[in-house]
């Protein structure tokens, strides 16, 4: 038992690395049930009339790919799938980056073009600040230009979403991994504004913003790859966060184990003691 | 063949290798990849600040449209460099508390909105919510806010009060609140892993269906 | 002097951003629009202070010939390289996306990749039942754990309906979240609410100076 207690830890990490890689190359394709938050938010994105403006929160960046870009993906396809147009902003330096990276293969697939149909407003620093400034004049916040570099006002999306107000945008979602994201969206954007807001945010946030969930503050929210891949199965568009969930399934369960050895061990030694 | 060699995905993989090494131990390769990205990551922002906001500012909103009134906070931007010149260092502060003052100006400005629907939110109705789960539940709620909230208060005297025995149930509460945390953090990580094994296994070695 | 200006400078920015979001005059004058521009753009312009504390400290590493000096020329060499790359073609040129692609992102992305088996280990060797909160905190964990991910469902899946429903193990580690997680992260949200208004009135009183560079106390 001592011995099982001062084992080398890197054997700990061969066998985290081993059982990701053996449910990757055997997947088993556990279902997944669509839970209640992300189906809240499934069914006000799917509510919204064609032609109705949706904003695009880009607050994270490439550390957390794994979870995020499958989120974008999804909510990309299914907003394009409705017809509805996309404004993509970014307070995290790496958001109009990502979002062009993202939105290029969707739009691709339902014949969307860029200026008409999607806006890339891009990063703007200054973060809550610049979300501040786009609630009272888009073009001016965004400095006139957007993530190419072009004017803003020169595509026909540009000229009509002149301020984030609730008379130009029908729905927000921040897809968000920290500061600054949903608290500046909620401060600035949703609970001035009005505009019914939904959000996608990592695992790790998931917690925290429970509570706006339940206030209704948040009309619905992703949370994790858990999330994403929920929100797959409702839009009907599977990608890449359902192939994770297998993985991620076993890796819970061996660290799982591992925290129940742990204390078998830790128990069976104070006794002893 | 030809894929494992294309230098993007190669590249990639190459770093990603790299920093998994850590795993085994600290490393010289690890070390260096660790000050690159430092490196890389500040000249993003730079490069991306220049393009987004300080040229557009410059050459389009002051030169082109004559909005004059602009130089006045890139002169106070500028001011945050005495920082530098410990004898003009004082110059700094200027920046410093139009900063601070304007975040104090956005809390006490905007905050209290979003706050109020939680505080309201949190003394719903408790009856004749459709099933007696959903009751429960939101009796349960205010239970968990209200103890949790009494955990925090550290103003009060807690020893064998209403107070205290109403704090040590909201101990409770926190606790099961960040073994939740604590859940989701471990689901997180562990994605972001997966996330870097599909890349090597999938983009790279093209072994995953 | 030195100290009473910049402290004017805080309260009145604070005071007129306050006073247009609460008045209704304020909100015609547009004061805030002004000074949101003003942020934005002396933040903005305020973007080289990293670059320029980093030089500082890697320039003195090299010239010291500190421990893995030559770590501290790459990341000089890459920051200045790159700045001057995205600058020269904007971040979306096509060398500057090749490195943000190949380089930036798998080398982020495994960075913090490298926490899950931090946190393996961890589970392994800290996460003890040693006191009576440490088991409710594991219990909640692992229902947790096992719940959010699809695998939870498979080993108990739940049977009744209603009122007697047993539920299943996604099911309870959604009550987990729903209810006193919920209940316990709201009274840290209003707390921390609490905490951050009771700091902004403080600089607003000039009772906190600790961004003038003193101690905050008098």
């Amino acid at each position: 038992m001592e011995r099982l207690q001062s084992i080398d830890r890197r054997w700990i990490y061969l066998l985290l690395a081993l059982v990701v890689v053996i449910a990757l190359l055997n997947p088993i394709g556990l279902p997944v049930k669509v839970g209640n938050t992300t189906r809240t938010m499934f069914e006000a994105v799917d509510a919204l009339p064609p032609g109705s403006v949706i904003w695009i929160g880009m607050d994270f960046n490439v550390s957390s790919k794994a979870e995020q870009f499958p989120m974008v993906s999804v909510l990309l396809d299914h907003a394009f799938q409705k017809n509805l147009k996309v404004v993509g902003f970014a307070m995290w330096p790496n958001g109009g980056q990502i979002f062009k990276q993202l939105v290029e293969p969707v739009a691709k697939k339902y014949k969307k073009v860029e200026g008409t149909d999607f806006l890339n407003i891009g990063y703007k620093p200054g973060n809550g600040v610049a979300l501040r400034a786009m609630v009272t004049d888009v073009n001016n916040g965004a400095a006139g230009v957007d993530h190419n570099g072009k004017p803003i006002t020169s595509s026909p999306l540009g000229q009509q979403v002149k301020r984030l107000t609730a008379q130009y945008v029908n729905f927000v979602v921040d897809i968000a991994a920290g500061d600054p994201g949903t608290v500046d969206y909620l401060n600035f954007v949703a609970t001035p504004e009005k505009i019914p807001m939904a959000t996608a945010v990592v695992n790790v946030s998931v917690p925290q913003e429970m509570p706006y969930v339940q206030s209704g503050q948040y009309k619905g929210l992703m949370g994790g790859l858990r999330g994403a891949a929920e929100y797959e199965i409702l839009a009907k568009a599977v990608g890449k966060a359902a192939a994770g969930m297998d993985s991620q399934s076993l890796a819970a369960v061996l660290i799982t184990l591992f925290i129940v050895v742990g204390n078998v061990g830790y128990l069976a030694t104070r006794g002893k003691k | 063949m030809a894929n494992i060699l294309n230098p993007a995905n190669l590249t990639g993989a190459i770093v990603t290798l790299a920093v998994l090494t850590f795993l085994i131990k600290d490393n010289p390769v690890f070390d260096l990849f660790q000050h690159i990205f430092v490196g890389l990551y500040f000249a993003y922002s730079v490069g991306l600040t220049y393009h987004s906001y300080i040229k557009p500012t410059i050459a389009d909103d002051i030169l082109k449209k004559g909005f004059y009134s602009y130089i006045i906070p890139i002169i106070l931007g500028l001011m945050v460099y005495f920082m530098f010149i410990p004898s003009l260092s004082w110059i700094a502060r200027y920046p410093m508390s139009f900063w601070v003052g304007y975040g104090v100006g956005l809390t006490l400005g905007f905050q209290p909105a979003a706050l109020f629907p939680q505080i309201t939110s949190t003394f719903i109705k408790f009856w004749g919510l459709k099933t007696i789960g959903r009751d429960i539940n939101a009796i349960l709620l205010f239970v968990c806010v209200v103890t949790a909230l009494a955990y925090f208060f550290f103003t009060v005297r807690k020893e064998r009060t209403a107070v205290g025995y109403t704090a040590e149930l909201g101990r409770w509460v926190i606790m099961i609140a960040l073994g939740a945390a604590f859940g989701n953090t471990v689901l997180y990580r562990v994605t972001l892993f997966v996330g870097r094994m599909q890349f090597l296994m999938g983009d790279w070695l093209h072994i995953l269906k | 002097m030195r100290k009473e200006l910049p402290m004017i400078v805080t309260i009145l920015s604070a005071l007129s951003l306050i006073f247009s979001q609460y008045f209704f005059s304020g909100k015609q004058l547009g004061l805030t629009d002004v000074l949101d521009k003003w942020y934005v753009i002396s933040v903005s312009f305020a973007i080289l202070l990293g670059v320029i504390n980093l030089t500082r400290v890697h320039v003195n590493h090299i010239r010291r010939r500190r421990e893995g000096w030559w770590n501290s020329i790459a990341l000089l060499i890459c920051m200045y390289g790159y700045s001057a790359l995205a600058i020269q073609q904007t971040v979306d040129g096509p060398q500057a996306v090749w490195i943000y692609n190949n380089v930036i992102t798998p080398g982020d992305s495994t960075m913090f990749a490298l926490i899950a088996f931090f946190i393996a280990s961890a589970a392994y060797r800290a996460f003890r039942v040693r006191t009576k909160e440490a088991t409710v905190l594991l219990i909640a964990a692992v229902l947790v754990l096992l719940g959010r991910a699809p695998i939870g469902d498979a080993f108990v899946k739940g049977w009744g309906s209603g009122f007697w429903r047993f539920p299943s193990w996604g099911e309870a580690a959604d009550w987990v979240m729903n209810v006193p997680n919920t209940g316990g992260f709201r009274a840290i949200i209003i707390g921390a609410a609490i905490g951050a208004f009771a700091v902004a009135f403080r600089i607003l009183l000039g009772l906190e100076r600790a961004h003038l560079g003193g101690t905050g106390a008098k």
